[in-house]
């Protein structure tokens, strides 16, 4: 199997990145995380459950 | 000759309280509340089932030792599986929080269920924290190294040594998962006891 394929998309093995912005300072990795929490969380609200019956 | 009043066994007494506390139809129901037919409800579930994917690559990692883990391809595929197992416990974990949390998940006597799960979750931090001071990498050093700091400042350094990896591998593996299973167990039979909270 060619090795490049299970290679991560994003480069993890190099320098880490971070957001600094006077005294916010925070890895790339972690807002990344974050933000993709508060996302799910806010579709997990409006997104329509399969099956789920609309109220009358 | 009394009919009704059964043998005066500790066990007996513990069925009958067990079986007041938590009917069978209520301990396994076939059934929800049509709110819960929502996505903001499949949280807890994906924690636990993050949780039981944890529980199962540790079992294995613990099998075959840390050797193993650091060197062979396998090992290290149980090692990243349970790594990324426990970064989707804590995601879905955290979402669970904030949706419980904005229903006012305490409502309707639930006050022990949300006080279960808030423990758990201070327990788990405590759990994976010791699980990053045993990669026995640079990373752990690092952490080690300023924890040790800390721990010493609140005076629990001498009894909880985090530059002791065997001390650091049986919390990891033997002590705190312990408490996050029984505090887990104990926060789900009691939404089963009280029902799942309905929306607001």
């Amino acid at each position: 199997m060619n090795v490049a394929l299970l290679a991560a998309v994003v480069p993890l093995d190099g320098r880490p990145r971070y957001v600094h912005h006077g005294w916010f300072l925070i890895s790339v990795a972690n807002l990344v995380v974050i933000v993709a929490m508060i996302v799910v969380f806010a579709l997990s609200i409006v997104v329509p459950f399969p099956g789920c019956r609309k109220r009358q | 000759m009394r009919t009704h009043d059964p043998a005066p066994t500790w066990t007996g007494r513990v069925r009958r309280a067990a079986v007041d506390t938590l009917p069978p139809d209520r301990l396994l129901p076939d059934t929800q509340p049509a709110y819960v037919q929502s996505w903001v409800y499949v949280f807890g579930v994906l924690t636990l089932a993050a949780l039981a994917v944890i529980l199962l690559s540790g079992g294995v990692l613990a099998l075959a030792g840390p050797a193993w883990w650091h060197t062979s391809s396998v090992g290290r595929f149980f090692n990243s599986m349970h790594l990324w197992s426990t970064e989707l416990f804590f995601f879905f974990m955290v979402v669970h929080l904030w949706a419980k949390f904005f229903m006012a998940a305490w409502r309707g006597r639930r006050a022990m269920t949300w006080m279960t799960g808030a423990i758990a979750f201070l327990v788990s931090i405590g759990t994976a924290f010791t699980g990053y001071l045993t990669q026995q990498n640079f990373d752990s050093q690092w952490i080690g190294g300023q924890a040790k700091d800390g721990l010493n400042a609140v005076g629990i350094g001498a009894f909880f040594n985090v530059l002791n990896y065997g001390q650091m591998l049986m919390w990891h593996i033997v002590l705190l998962p312990l408490a996050v299973a029984g505090l887990v167990g104990f926060h789900v039979l009691l939404v089963r006891r009280n029902g799942v909270v309905p929306p607001l």
